[in-house]
């Protein structure tokens, strides 16, 4: 019986699927390595500005994003924003008034918006608890990066924007605190 | 143990870049901020290799790559610039100056280890059949 071109002997198989198995393996210990640097140096920060630091180099080192802008949604409903992409200077959307539609039904949805346009890329909520505290905004990729956001990226992108947002909060509190301490006790002194 | 100097400015950077590197069995890491301090640390001992980053303060990576290569005694040292340059002409002018290699930002953990492996391999055999291996694969 003539045998076939493409036959593969025994166990050949088996041993692609347990290379296959073992770098996909090793695909996501590199992603949970990443995901703890990112976070133990996320907590860590005691300053919100540190906080801003850190996002921004995960997401220069990680995603590949130099155009980008981390806004905090403020009571009146107004954003401020703490950090822009360096790389590209300030941000220019593609559509301002789009791109305000679109951060709006973020924050109302709190729900990650990823849209095919020029120049935008990406909307992620910064969510504590159930509250929508800000966006984080991705206009631009570097050009190497060409193929666009993976999975993993996206996956990432989630998981900074929350861990972001919880240690901005507690930055800004132990900032808040440590201040008021400090006037006490200075207060104290002169008293 | 074969030790592994990460020059780079950012503490983000170099806990990443550390963590890809301590998978790889026997490896020991050894920081530096910036390319002056890379330079300080490598008059005490010369590591196995260096992985650097370009933009720093005081002394990027290319000035580093370029007074490391000026020297005798670590003219052969493998370099790695990982950076978020990664036009043709960045790569280009890291290699030409004296690198071994290039990755552009955004890394990957994997990628960085192969690489890493690969050239400490490459260094440990004897020059001849290096140039053996390196016919060969072209």
């Amino acid at each position: 019986m003539p045998q076939r071109a493409n036959q593969v002997r025994p166990g050949a198989d088996t041993a692609l699927d347990l290379q296959f198995r073992v770098r996909e393996l090793e695909m996501q210990l590199d992603e949970m390595q990443n995901l703890y640097v990112s976070s133990t140096q996320l907590m860590s920060a005691l300053d919100p500005q540190q906080v801003i630091e850190v996002v921004k180099e995960i997401l220069f080192n990680l995603v590949g994003a130099d155009g980008f802008e981390i806004a905090l949604h403020e009571t009146d409903g107004r954003f401020a924003v703490l950090a822009q992409g360096e790389d590209t200077g300030p941000v220019r959307p593609f559509d301002k008034e789009l791109w305000i539609q679109y951060r709006d039904h973020v924050v109302a949805t709190g729900e990650s918006l990823f849209v095919n346009l020029p120049n935008m890329v990406a909307l992620i909520p910064l969510v504590v608890g159930s509250e929508v505290i800000g966006v984080l905004s991705i206009f631009h990729l570097l050009n190497q990066k060409s193929g666009g956001l993976s999975a993993r990226d996206v996956q990432l992108l989630g998981f900074l924007a929350s861990h972001a947002a919880s240690a901005l909060v507690c930055a800004s509190l132990f900032k808040r605190h440590a201040e008021a301490i400090r006037d006490y006790l200075q207060e104290a002194r002169t008293a | 143990m074969k030790t592994i100097m990460i020059v780079d400015d950012s503490s983000t950077m170099r806990s990443l870049v550390k963590m890809m590197l301590l998978r790889i069995p026997g490896v020991v890491v050894v920081e530096a901020v910036n390319g002056k301090d890379a330079l300080v640390k490598l008059r005490v001992g010369t590591p196995a290799l260096l992985v650097t980053d370009i933009n720093m303060p005081e002394m990027d990576g290319l000035q580093l790559v370029e007074e490391v290569r000026k020297t005798k005694s670590k003219a052969e040292l493998p370099i790695i610039i990982v950076s978020t340059k990664g036009e043709e002409a960045d790569i280009a002018k890291g290699l030409g100056l004296g690198a071994n290699d290039y990755l552009p930002k955004p890394i990957n953990g994997l990628d960085l280890a192969s690489k890493v492996k690969m050239l400490m391999e490459s260094a440990a055999r004897p020059m001849d059949s290096r140039k053996v291996a390196y016919a060969t694969t072209r």
